[in-house]
């Protein structure tokens, strides 16, 4: 009888392999992501991890036109001087700075203790090498250009003091000079070395932390700069950072982040959709911190010059029939604040009165249609001549809530055709005037935003992309809008800005809806998470486990 | 037959090439500018998008692109991303290996799942097997990846915790190649049971029965062998759009692949990119089918070509 031998490879031996095999792998791959964070013998030696939700192209300032990017680049970049949340001017790179009595020109002392990552001593020939740069054609900048305004050039008066000059005064200077992620200083060795193609893709900057290595739609790395002594004082740190290594990991789909951050994949999370922010907000290990982004709120702007919107009592009929607070609530949960004027509260120039404009009135909607002729009909639209009050809505970013505004202009006898577009029809359409109404938002710290919108030479036209989309041009408009780019006075400069907010708005140029939010949902173990300026990216200087 | 495969070796230049130009044009003809896209609608001057357009070579005629591009392709030279500048080889290079694991892994899965599905189904007809294989089949080929993809991220990444969700190494590739097989383990299943099915009543099968063999016998041995040849023209297909469909599977999962970078290079109208890539999955299509004609010709004695 032949004994009972025991098979080479038992059914119970392979599970056994194939659980062990899995554990090492799994224990290899999670080991290396979740790193030292919080179980850290030092949590000197820690790794803070941020979930980005969009891929990046570039990490030099001088080139990138995208916030996302941005969060990168505010971590390893520094700029002249620090705006804060709450509208202060502090010193960082420069220590302090004046203008010129012709109002075009600002001389700037610069810190004598400040070094690139690579060495490179921080210098005026650095700030003069880098806004030189920015203006160059060669280097393709799409976003800094226009950010340094009417730039003539930049005097070094001697290696610590810089004079920048404009061919007019530009009363933006000095914020869009704090701005970390566009006019932040590069060093001139590195891009000498590198070319501008390859300084793209290994940034050195004088920031808190300084470039590792970036895989192509996976991940960045930074590491601390040890040699960092420079904070500004807004930061209760001190000296280098608190942690060793920063992750962005790129995530773009929304589930996947946040189940990365409930998993502790990621520590800190970008853009949670405000559905998910109830989850993680009142627990124990998490919590989500919402900025209200500054700059133009998600608004509507309406075609003045097309039928039906080019008669100004269908547009305010459009805007009083709208009951803003109650939407903003139903679609974001509450995790957005609804929006009344062309620039959100934490602009600074906010005129306040744009509260009182417009409230939610569907009786008034209604009798200004009636006035203009349009008769309610039968079927609950109202017409004109046996044509009904069609409006044609193009929308690219919020669809969900444009469904909402659909339902509710209903209620006043508006059928609001929603066409739900890609950025490339949304071009087409736009370009060629073929819309009613569309959406914008802008993510700003200055009140010079408002050109983008309402300047004359902003209407778009065939072959010409710009963001005039009510296609409205006044010369009043613009002058007042040039008046308030060239007024260094701030109490003039609210002053013109308050009629601006109310000249648009009376006639029905835009209709804002909410605040953009931006929530960040972190690991409560991760402390001092901070907002840079217009409330969109994150600071992780003072950060800690 | 020599000649017949050297026919079709030769035939591969001139698709590829009416593939690319194919590509080339459309993405011209669609509206929409690259620069303006590129820049993400911002309000950058005259000035910003002059320089743009001269920088990535678009001020130039069609013709004079056209020609352009074909010289240097040629080469071996895909010019730079309008996105990123970078090289278009380095580029897609950095995402292709990515996407083969994924590939490797969805088609392991796939295949080995499909055949054990459809065997089944073949060997127990009708019965609760056969119901539950076919049943698990259509799931495969009808449940959207995505929906798949977040389930299963639920489930295992989050609720058991087996597997990381966006991780590295070899168990991070386990819940992708799971949603990037379903439609492969769905199609092979039904097809590999109705080839079984089919030939069951061969009379080849009925001489085996006849031989005293057992059933298992019958079907592995004899009839699964003949039933191959549908699924090896199926796979196939399937190899060429392995290379190219991966876009959900790879955004879900927040992986590398040319997929994702595909899709991306067409909304933004990276004509540099979107053509190498057409090139690419056109390539891996033609000699996909070139590899299916050659097993052919190991798998059926009959098979004689030219």
């Amino acid at each position: 009888m032949r004994g009972f031998q025991k098979p080479r490879l038992s059914r119970r031996t392979l599970l056994k392999g194939v659980a062990a095999t899995a554990f090492a792998g799994g224990t290899v791959s999670i080991g290396d992501l979740v790193g030292a964070s919080a179980q850290g013998a030092a949590a000197g030696d820690a790794t803070i991890t941020w979930g980005e939700d969009n891929d990046y192209a570039t990490l030099d300032p001088r080139v990138t036109q995208s916030r996302h990017e941005a969060q990168a680049i505010m971590q390893m970049f520094e700029s002249l001087l620090f705006l804060d949340t709450d509208g202060k001017f502090s010193p960082w790179l420069a220590q302090r700075w004046e203008y010129s009595k012709d109002g075009k020109s600002i001389t700037f002392v610069l810190r004598r203790d400040v070094k690139f990552h690579d060495g490179t001593p921080f210098n005026g020939d650095a700030v003069k090498f880098t806004f030189d740069s920015v203006v160059d054609p060669k280097l393709g900048s799409q976003g800094a250009i226009d950010f340094l305004g009417p730039y003539k050039s930049t005097d070094v008066i001697d290696p610590y003091t810089v004079r920048i000059n404009w061919t007019q005064p530009f009363a933006a200077a000095l914020t869009n000079l704090s701005n970390p992620w566009l006019l932040s200083i590069v060093s001139p060795t590195a891009v000498r070395k590198l070319g501008n193609d390859g300084f793209a893709r290994a940034p050195v900057g004088t920031g808190p932390f300084k470039f590792v290595e970036w895989v192509p739609r996976v991940r960045v790395v930074m590491e601390r700069n040890d040699a960092y002594q420079w904070a500004p004082k807004v930061f209760k740190h001190r000296g280098p950072a608190a942690f060793k290594r920063h992750v962005i990991r790129i995530i773009p789909d929304n589930s996947t982040r946040v189940a990365a951050l409930e998993r502790g994949e990621i520590d800190v999370c970008d853009a949670v959709p405000p559905i998910s922010v109830k989850q993680f907000q009142g627990t124990q290990s998490f919590d989500v911190m919402v900025g209200d982004v500054s700059g133009i709120p998600l608004a509507h702007l309406i075609n003045t010059q097309a039928e039906p919107t080019n008669d100004l009592r269908v547009r305010q009929a459009y805007m009083y029939a709208i009951n803003r607070p109650q939407i903003t609530q139903q679609v974001f949960f509450g995790v957005a604040k609804p929006a009344f004027g062309p620039i959100t509260p934490t602009t600074p120039g906010y005129w306040s009165g744009v509260e009182k404009l417009f409230p939610y009135d569907p009786k008034k909607a209604g009798s200004l249609l009636d006035e203009a002729g349009w008769k309610m009909g039968a079927d609950g639209v109202r017409a004109k001549k046996g044509k009904p009050l069609e409006i044609h809505f193009i929308t690219l970013l919020e669809p969900d809530l444009e469904v909402a505004v659909q339902a509710a202009v209903k209620e006043v006898g508006i059928k609001l055709n929603v066409e739900k577009v890609t950025k490339a029809r949304q071009d087409e359409l736009v370009m060629n005037g073929r819309y009613n109404i569309g959406e914008i938002r802008w993510v700003a710290v200055d009140p010079s935003v408002l050109d983008i919108p309402f300047q004359s030479h902003n209407i778009p036209a065939p072959g010409k992309f710009k963001f005039n989309w009510s296609r409205y041009g006044s010369p009043q408009l613009d002058q007042m809008l040039l008046h308030a780019d060239g007024q260094i006075d701030a109490k003039q400069r609210a002053a013109t800005l308050g009629e601006i907010q109310k000249y648009v708005l009376d006639r029905g140029l835009m209709f804002p809806v909410h605040i953009s939010a931006q929530p960040i949902g972190f690991r409560k173990a991760v402390r001092n998470l901070r907002f840079a300026q217009g409330y969109w990216q994150v600071l992780f200087y003072d950060a800690g486990v | 037959m020599a000649t017949y495969l050297l026919r079709r070796l030769l035939w591969t230049v001139p698709i590829l090439f009416a593939a690319t130009t194919c590509a080339f044009l459309i993405l011209r003809l669609i509206p929409g500018d690259p620069v303006n896209l590129m820049l993400a609608g911002r309000p950058a001057s005259e000035k910003v998008r002059d320089n743009l357009r001269a920088k990535l070579g678009l001020n130039r005629s069609l013709p004079e692109q056209y020609a352009y591009f074909v010289v240097r392709a040629v080469r071996g030279d895909f010019g730079q991303s309008f996105l990123t500048g970078q090289p278009v080889s380095q580029v897609i290079g950095q995402q292709l290996p990515a996407s083969l694991q994924l590939a490797g892994g969805g088609i392991i899965l796939g295949v080995t799942g499909g055949l054990v599905l459809g065997i089944a189904a073949g060997l127990y007809p009708n019965t609760l097997i056969d119901a539950g294989a076919m049943t698990a089949a259509l799931v495969g080929i009808s449940m959207p990846g995505y929906w798949t993809a977040m389930l299963l991220i639920y489930l295992f990444g989050l609720r058991l915790q087996w597997v990381p969700i966006v991780g590295s190494g070899l168990v991070a590739l386990i819940l992708p190649s799971v949603v990037f097989g379903s439609y492969a383990v769905g199609n092979l299943a039904r097809l590999v049971r109705s080839s079984i099915l089919d030939v069951r009543n061969e009379d080849y099968i009925r001489t085996a029965r006849a031989k005293g063999l057992p059933e298992r016998r019958v079907v592995l041995r004899h009839a699964l062998r003949n039933a191959l040849f549908p699924v090896v023209t199926m796979m196939g297909l399937l190899l060429g759009l392995f290379i190219g469909g991966g876009v959900i599977t790879e955004t879900v999962f927040a992986r590398q692949g040319v997929g994702a970078l595909l899709v991306n290079a067409i909304a933004n109208k990276d004509y540099p990119v979107v053509q190498a890539l057409i090139l690419l999955t056109t390539t891996a299509y033609v000699f996909a089918n070139f590899f299916v004609d050659i097993v052919y010709i190991f798998l059926d004695p009959r098979v004689r070509y030219g």
